[in-house]
């Protein structure tokens, strides 16, 4: 059986990044926690597709399950090659780059997949937020709240976002509808 | 002319993640305040996202209970704004980031050198200062023009 197995490799839990152990075999992703033994198993036929992000002095693996949830690890510090072939490999996955929008700005597009919400700019994306993080969503005038389970194991905990929409989009109302 | 002079300019934070700065702050998605490229670093779901400056309309911070709270507010079409922060919105039919709220703990853990907070507060004083520097210049900048 052909796997590859990589320690201190980070798992994004609800805003803060928990460390542990991942391991890829031929079927399945899993990742054990260090610190609470918890083991997080992704059998690759759930896989809808696979990304790396580049970060400083490391990258990230990104995986977006055909059930529509989030999965992200941070921390490797080797090649992507190794890593894309083995998706390309074991799993028939193409593991593309997603770059990562650096330009500063607060204004762009939301967009919706699964349970993702993603705020692009100009065709990259800023920011993604998995649906399960929102406690509360509110709809105003041109604005929408989303506030979030509150995680103490963060340094910094993400506990509310305000945005403004133009008047004209319509789409928006699909947050409120997702809960 | 004067209306190119209005529009509000569209400042980049970076142009790639290699200009990022290698702090642990970055890596361990605390807030970050990169002086040189005048960008605000928030974690935000494990991705440390960049906010550069201008975008900043003003910042507050609150300390309640066991939590010290850090808000900051965004520049966004709708909201008022004076005559010397001037200009309009180049693309006011996109969706903007209104506000941004961030939460820590007052206390220290065993073993800690700081409280969680002491990172809010450290961004607090950061923010006010490069936004301080950055609205001095474009004033500077602004009466040379005149």
């Amino acid at each position: 059986m052909d796997f590859l197995e990589f320690s201190s490799i980070s798992s994004e839990q609800r805003g803060s990044m928990a460390t542990g152990r991942l391991k890829l075999t031929n079927e399945a992703i899993i990742w054990k926690s260090d610190k609470t033994g918890k083991v997080d198993e992704i059998s690759s036929g759930e896989i809808e597709c696979a990304n790396y992000q580049r970060f400083v002095g490391h990258f990230g693996l990104r995986l977006f399950l055909k059930n529509g949830t989030l999965h992200r690890f941070q921390g490797f510090k080797e090649d992507e090659k190794k890593l894309a072939d083995f998706f390309k490999k074991h799993y028939k996955l193409e593991m593309l780059e997603k770059e990562l929008s650096m330009r500063g700005w607060n204004w762009g597009n939301v967009n919706f997949k699964g349970d993702v919400l993603s705020f692009d700019i100009n065709d990259k994306t800023a920011f993604e937020v998995s649906i399960s993080n929102v406690s509360q969503c509110n709809q105003g005038k041109n604005e929408i709240t989303l506030e979030f389970h509150q995680n103490d194991d963060a340094p910094v905990s993400l506990m509310e976002m305000r945005y403004h929409i133009p008047t004209t989009e319509s789409s928006e109302t699909d947050p409120v509808e997702n809960f | 002319g004067k209306e190119s002079e209005k529009v509000r300019k569209s400042t980049v934070s970076y142009k790639s993640v290699n200009q990022m700065p290698r702090e642990p702050e970055v890596k361990d998605l605390k807030l970050y305040v990169d002086k040189k490229y005048e960008t605000v670093i928030m974690p935000i779901f494990g991705l440390p996202v960049p906010f550069h400056i201008s975008t900043i309309k003003n910042i507050s911070q609150s300390v309640e209970g066991d939590y010290t709270y850090l808000r900051i507010n965004f520049f966004h079409p709708g909201a008022t704004m004076s005559k010397t922060e001037g200009g309009t919105y180049s693309n006011p039919d996109a969706t903007f980031l209104k506000e941004i709220t961030y939460r820590s703990i007052n206390t220290k853990e065993p073993g800690e050198i700081s409280a969680p907070s002491s990172n809010l507060n450290t961004a607090f004083r950061l923010i006010k200062e490069v936004q301080k520097r950055f609205k001095t210049r474009e004033a500077e900048e602004r009466e040379k023009e005149d």
